[in-house]
């Protein structure tokens, strides 16, 4: 009975802490498909948790106070994207500044607001995001200890899998991204405006990343604290470098992260460092399989490329015995 | 009879001064193939970008159905019903057929794309202009490079193209993909299109158009119907005749074989054979020059021989060592010396200084250094003796060479390759846009050093005036085949030339051997 | 022509200029709102620094890392790649440069055997460190970015490891290595100013940098191969092994930095987040136009800037991370091409036209 019930909370743990990644991963495959690279999901959580907290303290309203959350995403993918076009600038140091400015923003902030320096904790009167039990399934002996009683973001993750995939490749807008990706100059071509379509896919992607910066400041925990994002926007950003644009592998990597995460909390208490040691692999997974895509993709080409030599020869020599 | 399309003194003067157009008349009939020609910079390309709205233009004007327009941008083109099909396709690889038709006028229902409505628009006009083989629900990626094309053609009629501009439509295409373009061109004409057919290849506009009109050096030399015309008669008008030979022909003495190319293959990424099966080879003292037109295998040779592209069979031989087997530097070392085509890009690195150019293959010779510090003494020397020598304006040696005009760029690549103590020249487009002072600085250069310092020159040039002025030799280069080789520079001209690279003529082996 | 290369040059240096007054005004303005005491507030930032020879030191002490990992990221820009692996080696070698100290300890060494080869150790694991995002781009083409922020992370929790399995002294209530030995410490240069004596390896290394860049060989090669790697092809340059080993050359850089930085500031290794150095190394090569030569100028800048806001943030309770948001912004105007473009062209067009003008009175 005690092992189920620990294999059930650390099934559950997998899920809650999966959930901030699933988000960052999302947000990074709608700009990846509109070929930018974002690496500035990072400061859109922070903000976005930031402004969770606020907003809910200030309304008291959980909804507004995601609402404001998902805003805040939206304007960092704003100003990242007017920034770049506007000023010409590379995107990656773009996004970088972009990072240092919500972290130093946020703390400036944050004492700005509540005289200190480190959390909201006790300063600000913050709501939560409600958990719901799923009727029915929660009664089922483990299965309902893992997937029942998580905050509603946590559903709203694994929704948001699914309103990707329907938004890139059910929807008008979607096929557009895909276009500009792709192959800007076809898109500009039949008058789609590259540019206007990237700053949609960095608005999209904030909105996503305000959902991760709503759940780290909403549901994680119920208060906002320095730097809290703490690296889960890059491995949200590695979830989808592997998935390569598609959002259910992203999710699938982003749960396979998680359970990192969640493995490394267990071993925190009994083997700190073997914990540290476990939080390494999502990391080196990515690497791994950054070498061996590539690897596969040069050899497929390298073959083809052989084929086409062979073939090429072998008609010359019949063509030599025309002669 | 009102015109489709008519185009009425047009003229374009590019910013920097240079007029690619001047006062082109000619028109396009309902339900006509009509080819454009003319030879490279001949003014073909900026005429189309101007019809598609990608370049603006100085004078004259544009009527369709006798309404003058002016394009602003390719959308507003379309908008006038003109279509275009590139030589590289505007297609989104991992979208299906018709996604890629409907992209930008997409049909939507309930908010999402109505992927069915795509795929029944597609179809219709799909069967409207019997594109009977194609399957739209396939990926682009998916489907051969003549089913691309059929969807380029689609796209543009999906749009309500009347006009279709086709730039060198049969460059990617094999033989039976052309004949079924044509076919498919044809049946367009029969329904009321028209289409602007650009090409090379002669026999094909000769089997497949009614009219030809032929550019020469920005201008229209006129509109001929095809009935009137050989291949023959359209290559002399395109090539022309206005060589002046300006240095003087002498017989020199010339060695043994510097450059040796047996069976050389390179097949291209498409699969197909951009250099087939050629063999030439290139002594001390001799000039070779390679004539052809853009696209028949000159690049791909080039690469091979200077080390930087890769070829699948046959043999370069360059200072008796086979070049697959070398590394870039020490073929310099033995004495290769190469002026590429693209100077911004390959020839000089153009945010550096006219000092850092000039030394770039040399830093490392122990005459500028002193152990692993540079010389600057004795680089500045070299260099600025290279700037009086090759007249090269610039303010001094730090000046980045992008602030240099382009024959002055042109002038910091000769001065380092002339110097660098060479048995062998590769000389690709050398004088390619650049100002007549330095265009005869180098071709006199190029003269003397095979002459005086017994170096073997190739040459290859889209330049017949220089190849004729220049070259003890000259070969044709035609579909990556050398077509013919002539010895004696008086019997032959431009004219003859032009016949050969146009594929009007070929020589036989044996009277290839006799030449050469 | 001579006028617009004098023009491009005045642009390059006012954009930082002027980007670092518009932030350095930003913060002023800042003060003003937050603090209750403006001008005291003011004061404490601007001229705090050099209040004392302890806060003029602690400007040295920040400056000193930044020079190494600027260096480091000077080195990466140079190929044109955007390898940020410095900051995770900023923190392994300090970590791996505690362990090898703490098991040398036996041997006794004299000070100026002990510490260079630290040193040593940590350039060459700092080195072999940036190849890997360096191979694994050069040679497969992956995206060198995410491959090196994948690595810094690694290489954090890989430092975690060690730091809790191998090298953590329980006898202290924090998290944190046994003191490091007495013989592998630099010394204080100046007594009370903070100044340690690893000052000099930073300006060392400073010097032998810029040597690199623009007396070598290698300095050249790293410039034309970063500039047109095509052209370097054609010149017979071994281009990727040219653009790999100038990224060890920095990922050596950042490496020393790290080890020097543990060696002359902690007596045990104890940090436990990525420390922020590798990212300030790119502001202050960005800042520097990507040229060694600035690093000194712009490392010392942003060392002060950051020492000003420690002072205010000592008396007056406003925290000093504030000043991120700064850096955050001057990157962004500095890395914006367009940013004073348009003034610069306007001067340019105008200067040509001056000159056409007067060559057509001749």
């Amino acid at each position: 009975m005690n092992l189920i019930d620990a294999i059930g909370s650390f099934g559950f743990s997998i899920l809650r802490l999966s959930t901030p990644i699933i988000f960052a991963a999302l947000a990074c495959t709608v700009t990846k498909k509109a070929g930018l690279l974002n690496m500035s999901v990072e400061g859109m959580m922070l903000t976005a948790a930031l402004a969770g907290v606020l907003v809910s303290a200030v309304t008291q309203s959980v909804i507004l106070g995601i609402l404001g959350a998902v805003a805040a995403g939206c304007a960092v993918g704003l100003i990242v994207s007017t920034v770049n076009l506007v000023g010409k600038s590379e995107l990656y140091l773009t996004c970088i500044a972009m990072n240092l400015i919500a972290t130093g923003g946020t703390t400036f902030a944050l004492y700005m607001i509540t005289g200190t320096k480190g959390t909201t904790f006790s300063y600000l009167p913050s709501l939560a995001v409600p958990n719901i039990d799923i009727p029915l399934i929660k009664d089922i002996p483990l299965l309902g200890r893992i997937v029942s009683g998580h905050s509603v973001l946590t559903y709203l993750a694994f929704l948001t899998a699914l309103l990707t995939w329907v938004l890139i490749f059910k929807t008008r807008l979607g096929l557009r991204l895909r276009s500009v990706g792709e192959n800007a100059n076809a898109a500009q071509s039949v008058g789609v405006s590259v540019t206007r379509i990237q700053t949609y896919a960095y608005i999209i992607a904030g909105a996503i990343g305000g959902l991760g910066g709503a759940f780290m400041s909403m549901s994680y925990v119920s208060w906002f604290s320095r730097e809290m994002v703490a690296g889960r926007g890059f491995i949200g950003l590695s979830a989808n470098n592997i998935a390569n644009g598609n959002p259910f592998i992203a999710l699938l990597f982003s749960i396979i992260f998680g359970s990192a995460d969640a493995t490394s909390n267990v071993l925190q208490l009994t083997d700190a460092g073997m914990a540290y040691f476990i939080k390494m692999l999502p990391y080196v997974i990515t690497i791994v399989s950054m070498v061996i895509m590539s690897l596969l993709e040069i050899n497929r080409r390298k073959k083809m490329k052989q084929q086409v030599v062979a073939k090429a020869i072998a008609e010359l020599h019949l063509e030599g015995k025309d002669h | 009879m009102s015109s489709l399309l008519r185009v009425e003194h047009l003229t374009k003067v590019y910013s920097n001064g240079f007029v690619a157009n001047k006062d082109i008349n000619f028109a396009v009939e309902p339900s006509e193939i009509h080819a454009l020609v003319g030879e490279n910079g001949a003014g073909k390309t900026t005429l189309m970008r101007i019809l598609f709205g990608m370049e603006d233009f100085q004078g004259g004007s544009i009527y369709i159905q006798e309404k003058p327009i002016v394009p602003k941008s390719p959308l507003d083109a379309i908008g006038h019903g003109i279509g275009m099909i590139h030589q590289h396709f505007m297609l989104v690889p991992s979208l299906s057929v018709a996604e890629n038709i409907v992209l930008g006028m997409e049909p939507v229902k309930g908010g999402f794309f109505d992927y069915e409505e795509a795929v029944r628009a597609t179809e219709e006009t799909a069967k409207k202009y019997r594109f009977d083989d194609l399957n739209v629900r396939s990926k682009v990626a998916d489907i051969s490079v003549g089913s691309m094309q059929k969807v380029e053609i689609l796209k543009a009629l999906f749009r309500g193209a009347k006009v279709l501009i086709m730039d060198e439509p049969t460059a990617v295409l094999t033989p039976q993909e052309t004949r079924e373009l044509f076919e498919q061109l044809r049946r367009l004409k029969e329904q009321g299109h028209s289409i602007i057919f650009i090409s090379h290849k002669l026999e094909e506009i000769m089997e497949l158009c009614d009219r030809v009109t032929i550019l020469r050096k920005g201008e229209c030399l006129g509109t001929y119907d095809i009935q009137d015309m050989t291949q023959e008669s359209i290559s002399r008008l395109m090539i022309g005749r206005d060589v002046e030979l300006k240095f003087a022909r002498e017989t020199h003495d010339t060695g043994n074989d510097v450059l040796k190319v047996q069976n050389l293959i390179v097949v291209g990424d498409d699969g197909k054979r951009k250099v087939d099966n050629v063999s030439f080879h290139v002594q001390r003292g001799e000039v070779v020059g390679i004539a052809g037109v853009e696209g028949s295998g000159q690049s791909q040779l080039a690469s091979a021989i200077a080390g930087s592209g890769e070829y699948h069979y046959g043999s370069v031989v360059l200072n008796d060592l086979e070049v697959s087997g070398q590394s870039v530097r020490s073929m310099r070392e033995k004495g290769m010396a190469y002026i590429p085509e693209d100077r911004m890009k390959d020839g000089a690195t153009v945010n550096q200084s006219v000092r850092d150019n000039i030394i770039a293959d040399r830093y490392y010779d122990p005459k500028f250094r002193k152990g692993i510090f540079l010389n600057r003494k004795a680089i500045d020397e070299f260099v600025n003796r290279c700037i009086k020598d090759f007249e090269i304006a610039c303010d001094d040696a730090d000046q980045p060479v992008r602030m240099l005009s382009g024959g002055n760029i042109q002038k910091v690549v000769v001065a380092r390759e002339f110097t660098s103590g060479c048995n062998f020249i590769l000389a690709e487009q050398p004088t390619r846009g650049i100002d007549v002072g330095t265009t005869e600085m180098i071709r006199r250069r190029i003269i003397s050093m095979s002459h005086e310092n017994q170096v073997g020159t190739l040459l290859i040039s889209a330049d017949l005036n220089e190849l004729l002025e220049v070259s003890d030799r000259i070969l044709v280069m035609y579909k990556g085949k050398i077509t013919a080789s002539f010895r004696n520079m008086e019997e032959v001209n431009e004219e003859i030339l032009g016949e050969y690279m146009l594929g009007v003529k070929k020589m036989s082996e044996e009277e290839m051997e006799g030449q050469a | 022509m001579k006028n617009v290369r004098r023009i491009e040059a005045i642009f390059d240096f006012l954009r930082i200029v002027v980007a670092f007054l518009i932030a350095y005004g930003m913060v002023l303005l800042a003060l003003v709102f937050i603090s209750k005491d403006p001008m005291q507030a003011i004061y404490s930032f601007v001229a705090g620094p050099f209040t004392s020879l302890r806060r003029f030191g602690g400007i040295i002490q920040k400056a000193v890392p930044l020079v190494f990992t600027g260096l480091g990221m000077c080195f990466m820009y140079s190929v044109n790649r955007f390898n940020v692996s410095g900051e995770g080696i900023f923190i392994m070698t300090a970590c791996s440069t505690t362990y090898l100290a703490l098991a040398m300890e036996g041997l006794g060494l004299p000070k100026f055997v002990f510490i260079p080869l630290l040193l040593l150790f940590a350039a060459v694991l700092g080195g072999l460190l940036a190849t890997i995002p360096a191979t694994i781009n050069a040679k497969l083409g992956a995206n060198i970015i995410v491959s090196s922020i994948m690595l810094n992370y690694i290489l954090l929790f890989f430092t975690q490891f060690v730091l809790t399995r191998l090298i953590r002294d329980t006898g202290v209530s924090y998290t944190a290595s046994y003191e490091i030995p007495v013989n592998s410490r630099f010394s204080e240069w100046i007594p009370r100013s903070g100044i340690h004596t690893g000052l000099f390896v930073a300006l060392l290394i400073y010097v032998v940098v810029v040597i690199i860049f623009s007396k070598t060989k290698f300095g050249f090669e790293m410039r034309t191969v970063g500039n047109n790697p095509a052209f370097s092809d054609n010149m017979g340059i071994k281009t990727i092994a040219v653009i790999i080993l100038a990224q060890a050359i920095g990922g050596a850089c950042a490496g020393m930095g790290g080890a020097l930085e543990q060696l002359a500031m902690n007596t045990r290794f104890q940090w436990t987040e990525l420390t922020n150095h590798g990212m300030n190394g790119v502001v202050v090569a960005v800042l520097a136009k990507k040229k060694p030569q600035y690093i000194l100028l712009t490392a010392f800048l942003m060392a002060y800037i950051r020492q000003g806001a420690q002072v205010v943030s000592s008396s007056t309770d406003i925290p000093a991370e504030f000043i991120t948001l700064v850096q955050g912004v001057i990157i962004m105007m500095v890395a914006a091409e367009a940013f004073l473009a348009h003034t610069r062209n306007k001067i340019i067009y105008s200067g040509a036209l001056q000159e056409q003008k007067k060559g057509g009175a001749k």
